[in-house]
């Protein structure tokens, strides 16, 4: 026998991922997918085979329950009670033309949502996300912060922890345990300071302390509304109550993207949007401030109304029948789906 | 947003799919179902279960991060990610020592050898191996295990650590070379232990 041989009989491999191993490891990839495009898509659904559905089920079981209209701790649990059955064609190619014959499988899919996780604005208005729930961190590429801390990524059974230079001197640790939906911001000052906060699922910070004060645009001054959920798409809206403004589409506090981001017909006409140029969406605004209400999918319809100079936005949801099922007061620095 | 189209995307080879997942990201997912069990594979010979889970999960998030730097083997991806996932391991080299220096303690569930002589020769083997392969720079030991445990050819090894394919085939022959003389020396090291 060869050395080659030898080794990998000495070394052998553990039996193959099982679907579960898979469905974790999409479910990492999606989370980085979609913080890479954030305002452009949601988490792509999480494929969960048959051998799964025994977890899933036990995960509804446990399912949390919600308090107010949005979750503030959005958990495992509360993902899995999101599952859904679905099928699709499938066709594994070995190469190109060297491919199975499609089959359809029937598939168990979780559709996660930006506000599962914690949104961190980096100094140059890049995303990085935490969402504890499902373990994970994903960021856009262009973040050279994230890029800068992604070498004290760790992520672990009981905790994870990722760690940020602070301007000063310091650093800015984040940390959870998976499964949960809270987030723990650890400041360690160069002086020997240290101060610690919890941030919950929903919350829109920065990324490092004091660094977007000058950028009145980026979106932790404001109400972050994501279009469309569950749907496949995943567009955001923007409402400043301070500066009485509301922007879709074209991000507020970046440059102008090569290609507008056009937001389909459909989902400007279902949540009355203005379009103001291709790629460029707003609200009706008086001067008084905005009163806006659309559709919910349960046959209800939401109202989020603020006055100019806000730092809130108040959402009431209503039933198909008129009668009011919800009120809550959300921030600014905070994110919901549209629902 | 033009819907990921996974039957479409499945049908495309490793080169399209990438280049795809730039105006669709989404399409990058086809590539994990298609290649994570290899990878998988081949980090859980070189670490334990749970890391190796880990680190694949690793190597398609920074595969994802990188796809602007790909280097294709043919049509292919696999090298490439065996170049990353090598990478992550590089990273955890005192787990990689912990396995290269004892018996796994995860190695039970999927272990074969039923016969409990078998079983203490394998064991024996792999105490041996591990401590030559332990003894080889983390560069040649990285190019060994690409061609025992992957299986790759040198010309994918050289795509995979972004060299070339002489490079690798020099230190490939050398390597094993001085797995062979270290192993050679502690089987007579072993035999005149017994004789004497």
């Amino acid at each position: 026998m060869d050395e080659l041989a030898m080794i990998r009989e000495a070394f052998p491999a553990a039996p193959d991922p099982d679907v579960a191993m898979l469905a974790r490891a999409q479910l990492r990839l999606d989370a980085v997918i979609r913080a890479d495009r954030p305002r452009h898509a949601p988490w792509r659904t999480i494929a969960l085979a048959a051998a799964a559905v025994a977890l899933l089920v036990a995960g509804l079981a446990t399912a949390a329950v919600a308090t107010g209209l949005f979750d503030r701790d959005v958990t495992r649990a509360d993902l899995d009670a999101r599952v859904e059955t679905v099928t699709r064609t499938v066709s594994v190619c070995r190469a190109a033309g060297d491919c199975s014959p499609p089959r359809v499988e029937t598939l168990k899919e979780i559709m996660g949502d930006q506000a599962d996780g914690v949104l961190f604005i980096d100094p140059n208005g890049r995303y990085v996300q935490v969402t504890p729930a499902g373990n994970v961190v994903g960021s856009e590429t262009a973040s050279t912060y994230w890029r800068a801390a992604a070498g004290t990524l760790e992520y672990g059974k009981d905790r994870s922890h990722v760690e940020f230079a602070l301007p000063h001197g310091g650093t800015r640790t984040l940390a959870w345990t998976p499964g949960q939906g809270s987030v723990d911001v650890t400041d360690r000052f160069a002086g020997g300071n240290t101060s610690q906060t919890t941030l919950h699922s929903g919350d829109v910070v920065p990324l490092l302390p004091d660094t977007l004060d000058d950028q009145p645009y980026t979106p932790d001054k404001a109400v972050t509304v994501e279009l469309d959920f569950g749907r496949g798409e995943g567009y955001s809206l923007w409402i400043y109550p301070q500066s009485n403004e509301a922007f879709a589409g074209q991000e507020p506090w970046r440059d102008p993207r090569p290609t507008p981001l056009v937001i389909p017909e459909r989902t400007v006409t279902t949540y009355g949007l203005v379009t103001e140029a291709p790629g460029r969406y707003t609200l009706p605004v008086t001067a008084e401030g905005g009163t806006w209400t659309y559709p919910l999918r349960d046959g209800g319809t939401r109202t989020i109304a603020w006055h100019a100079g806000d730092t809130s936005v108040t959402v009431t949801d209503h039933a198909s029948d008129g009668a009011e099922t919800g009120t809550e007061t959300v921030p600014i620095g905070r994110q919901f789906s549209a629902g | 947003m033009r819907p990921h189209n996974q039957q479409d995307a499945s049908r495309l080879d490793d080169v399209e799919l990438i280049a795809r997942s730039f105006d669709e990201p989404e399409a990058f997912g086809s590539l994990l179902e298609r290649h994570h069990r290899p990878v998988y594979r081949y980090l859980s010979r070189r670490l334990s279960v749970d890391a190796a889970e880990e680190c694949a999960q690793e190597t398609f998030t920074r595969a994802f991060a990188a796809r602007g730097a790909f280097r294709p083997y043919r049509d292919s991806a696999l090298p490439w990610l065996y170049g990353i996932a090598t990478n992550v391991v590089r990273e955890r080299r005192r787990e990689e020592q912990r396995v290269l220096a004892g018996p796994r303690a995860d190695a039970v569930a999927w272990d074969d050898a039923d016969d409990a002589v078998d079983r203490v020769a394998a064991g024996e083997l792999r105490r041996r191996l591990g401590k030559a392969l332990a003894e080889l720079s983390p560069v040649d030991r990285d190019i060994v295990m690409l061609a025992a445990v992957a299986e790759l050819s040198a010309a994918e090894i050289a795509t995979a650590l972004d060299t070339d394919s002489r490079t690798v085939s020099t230190r490939l022959w050398r390597s094993l070379g001085r797995l062979r003389a270290t192993l050679e020396d502690q089987l007579l090291g072993r035999e005149r232990s017994h004789h004497g």
